[in-house]
């Protein structure tokens, strides 16, 4: 009797234990945004040229004279002059005498303009503070065309605080892409600055002479000695966003410095060297997953090597332009 | 041969007809001398007097008086006479022993005391209540609660009043009177012939119903010989007188043990009433076929079914009470009426939703309706289980991940939690289990195939479920696809559903198998029928339906036989 009433007790406990509700989720391979795996290899190039196609800068064409040193006027702060005959051609090294040279100037005119780029100032680890930067092309025909040793050009653009330790830089692109180019000095060019307040005219700015053609800009090193700094770290809130999708570009603030900051495989990460304690900075970051682009922006004040959280949402290209556009 | 000498026979024939001639004393001498061994005399005495009848003489009688108990032939002679003698009754003598005064006197005030034990075999019966569990404390509880106990009480009562006539006999001379009364006793005082040998007035009534006239000078001889000639004689005597005698001697010859068998003394009583001069003599005394003002009370009499099957006189009936508390698993399953909603949207409830079984457990009270028939109802709890599987496609899915990571700072690096999230997409496919409870009340009637000396019995019942109140919980689609919960509360969002599901049939067939007197399982497998919708205005009916299989112990509430 008792063996039967604990049997039915069992077997009536049993059977009114009703099973936990599930919600199983099956992720849909082969997308994108289901990968939040990092990979310790390169960006992939299909990656940034989603991007660079996505964010494109406004170039100036015009085109001169082979014989003329005339002042080509740009836009309203910003001109260029070449010495006559200054073109050869780059397999040659035969000067052009004769037509007229297609010039380009894409001159990065504000922060937005470097990520748009995905041009850094930077000089392998160092940052550097740009007065400007500017890519030269020059052709005859299609044919692209090199300055002639003895030749060179000037561009000539104003800025409100010309800093006068400013260099020349030229940039070189690298094959890694993870940290895609980097600024370099050397004796292809010089820079100064100029101050018109002497004659009445209130505009003051630099003066860089090149050597060669494509990017050159006019920068100094930021204080690598004298100043505390430290390894920013900034964390992605959302898993979504890797190092195969995600570029993220701190901007500082108050100074025309635009860092792109490195993938770390390891700690799941970007990060960026030598950032000054206390550097007021905004974070921007581009992603594009799926064919989805999204965006993330943060004011941040970097005051020790604690990771930031940045968490982009997803928006769409004129909007990031738009963002860009305001990093002034 | 002439005219004249039949004239002269017939002269002669009539002068001696009548004519007796005494014996001469030499006669007698020479008869004595010579039977027994003269052949022709034998012959001669045998032929005559084989056939004839004679009175006896006092002389005769004081002789046998005399003579009994010392003369062996004597006795010999009278027990091989009377040995198988049995001797007819009186048409009248029924009538003289009932009109007799005496005996109506001497019953009148007789009292008879009860046999030791037999108040604490009867009391435990009438005391015994049964025990309810009652846990709802509304109107129709407690209302439902009154009835039942109004009609223990009035079983109780009248059950009580049913067993009065059989304990007040000895306890109430009243009870005594008014019985016999109603039984128009009525002994002719002119049977009063042992008055005088009554020396205890409880034994009068036995006396005057064991001997008459002819047989009181045996009695009177109290000689222990002619005691056993008249036990061996009149063999019902010995197992008929007991309760009659002295109290001692009825607690002795009182093996029953239950108020059944005392009415069966009571028989004995009245037919003891039945001996004269050692004859048991037909005597339909019976007090049941007299109008009862009290008839007993049981379902039978509340029902109004089965009176006629009754037995007229005082008998064993089943009387059973049970309590059963018994389980089982469901396979149940689910009826959907489209009333207004879209075909695509039944479509997709019924795609999702698919009945997971279920269970019901309870307990209920039995109670046999005449010999094979058995009444149940209980309370009852039974729950249905559904299985709620639904597949979404490009499900977002945003889950949080903390991350132990490291940080190379100039301090030193550290290792910190980052907290972040991470969003999927994909299908997913969600399974609730859906419960509709119910607590109801089982009202069932069933036949009870019973073979005698068999532990087995095998039944079947039908009936109905009444549901007292539902609930339920789960999950469910509305008309938009989306999941939503399913809820008794009307104020909820999503799918309401009924708080009270209605009426259900029930039909059973069951295997009983007794395991002692007090305690039978039994295994029933049963299907019960929804007749009533248990979803509120959500454009479809929904009705339950279920089969299982029972299990269950019976426990016998009283163990015993009773005389309805």
């Amino acid at each position: 009797m008792r063996r039967i009433l604990i049997i039915s007790f069992i077997v009536g406990s049993l059977m009114s234990c009703s099973k936990d509700e599930s919600n199983q989720f099956f992720p849909t391979p082969g997308l994108g945004i289901n990968d939040t795996t990092w990979t310790p290899n390169t960006i992939r190039k299909s990656f940034l040229d989603s991007v660079s196609d996505a964010f494109t800068i406004s170039a100036i064409t015009t085109s001169f004279p082979c014989s003329s040193d005339k002042l080509i006027k740009l836009n309203d702060s910003a001109q260029i002059q070449f010495t006559p005959y200054a073109c050869v051609d780059p397999n040659t090294n035969i000067a052009i005498t004769n037509g007229n040279i297609d010039l380009t100037v894409a001159p990065l005119r504000n922060k937005g303009d470097y990520i748009k780029e995905m041009i850094t100032t930077t000089s392998t680890k160092y940052l550097l503070l740009s007065g400007g930067s500017f890519y030269v092309q020059v052709s005859q025909n299609n044919n692209p065309l090199a300055i002639a040793p003895t030749s060179y050009y000037t561009i000539k653009w104003q800025d409100v605080n010309p800093q006068s330790n400013m260099q020349y830089f030229g940039l070189t692109t690298l094959t890694n892409l993870d940290s895609l180019c980097t600024w370099n000095t050397g004796k292809a060019g010089t820079v100064s600055t100029w101050d018109s307040s002497n004659y009445s005219v209130n505009k003051k700015g630099y003066s860089l002479t090149a050597r060669v053609t494509g990017w050159v800009s006019a920068a100094s090193f930021l204080d690598t000695v004298t100043t505390a700094r430290t390894r920013a770290n900034i964390l992605m809130s959302s898993a979504n966003f890797t190092n195969k999708n995600t570029l993220v570009f701190m901007v500082f603030n108050n100074q025309r410095t635009v860092v792109k900051l490195i993938p770390d495989y390891v700690n799941r990460c970007f990060y960026s060297l030598n950032i000054p304690l206390g550097a007021s900075v905004t974070l921007f970051s581009i992603s594009v997953i799926d064919g989805n682009f999204y965006l993330g922006t943060k004011n941040a004040t970097v005051n020790s090597a604690n990771p930031i959280n940045l968490l982009p949402q997803q928006s769409s290209i004129p909007a990031i332009i738009a963002a860009l556009n305001n990093l002034n | 041969m002439s005219e004249a000498q039949n004239i002269l026979d017939d002269f002669i024939k009539n002068k001696l007809a009548n004519h007796i001639s005494p014996v001469s004393a030499a006669l007698w001498d020479k008869v004595n001398a010579n039977i027994g061994a003269d052949a022709a005399l034998d012959s001669f005495v045998k032929s005559t007097v084989n056939n004839h009848s004679s009175a006896i003489s006092n002389t005769v009688w004081d002789k046998i008086n005399t003579n009994i108990g010392t003369d062996a032939a004597l006795d010999h002679f009278i027990k091989t006479s009377i040995e198988d003698y049995a001797s007819p009754v009186g048409n009248d003598l029924g009538d003289r022993i009932i009109g007799d005064e005496i005996i109506r006197d001497k019953l009148n005030k007789y009292v008879s005391q009860v046999p030791e034990g037999l108040w604490g075999k009867i009391f435990p019966y009438k005391d015994r209540k049964p025990t309810f569990i009652w846990w709802l404390n509304d109107k129709r509880t407690w209302l439902s609660a009154a009835a039942i106990l109004l009609l223990i009480v009035g079983y109780t009562f009248f059950a009580t009043v049913r067993k009065n006539p059989v304990e007040s006999k000895s306890s109430a001379s009243n009870s005594n009177e008014s019985l016999l009364k109603d039984n128009k006793v009525n002994v002719p005082k002119e049977n009063n012939i042992l008055k005088a040998e009554q020396t205890n007035s409880d034994h009068t009534i036995q006396q005057n119903n064991l001997v008459d006239q002819s047989s009181q000078s045996l009695t009177q001889n109290n000689s222990s010989a002619y005691s056993n000639h008249i036990a061996s004689a009149v063999p019902y005597i010995k197992t008929q007188i007991p309760p009659f005698v002295s109290n001692d001697e009825r607690i002795v010859s009182n093996t029953r043990s239950d108020n059944t068998q005392i009415i069966s003394e009571h028989n004995y009583y009245t037919s003891s009433n039945n001996f004269i001069a050692g004859q048991l003599i037909p005597f339909n005394l019976n007090i049941n076929d007299h109008a009862n003002p009290f008839p007993p009370i049981n379902l039978r009499n509340i029902l109004g079914i089965g009176m006629s099957d009754c037995p007229s006189v005082n008998g064993n009936r089943r009387n059973d009470w049970y309590i059963e508390i018994y389980g089982s698993p469901d396979y149940t399953t689910k009826s959907i009426m489209q009333n207004n909603a879209s075909n695509a949207y039944l479509q997709k409830i019924d795609s999702s939703q698919t009945m997971y079984g279920g269970f019901t457990a309870g307990v209920r009270i039995a109670k046999n309706i005449g010999e094979d028939f058995m009444f149940k109802a209980g309370l009852q709890y039974s729950q249905a289980n559904e299985l709620f599987n639904r597949k979404t496609v490009n499900e977002i899915r945003t889950t949080t991940v903390i991350t132990a990571r490291t940080i190379v700072r100039p301090q030193g690096d550290t290792t910190i939690s980052d907290t972040s999230s991470v969003t999927q997409i994909g299908y997913s496919i969600k399974k609730a289990i859906n419960q509709y409870k119910n607590i109801e009340i089982p009202v069932t009637l069933g036949y009870e195939f019973i073979k005698k000396d068999s532990k087995w019995k095998v039944g079947l019942n039908t009936g109905v479920i009444v549901n007292i109140t539902s609930w339920a919980s789960g999950e469910t689609l509305d008309t938009a696809y989306n999941v939503v919960p399913i809820s008794s509360n009307k104020g909820s969002s999503g799918v309401v559903y009924k708080t009270k599901a209605g009426v259900s049939l029930y039909a059973s067939a069951s295997i009983i198998r007794e395991v002692n007197k007090k305690v039978e399982v039994f295994a029933e497998p049963y299907f019960r029928y929804g007749l009533s919708n248990t979803t509120t205005d959500v454009g479809y009916s929904q009705h339950f339906n279920a089969a299982g299989l029972t299990f269950g112990v019976r426990l016998k509430l009283n163990n015993k036989r009773q005389h309805l």
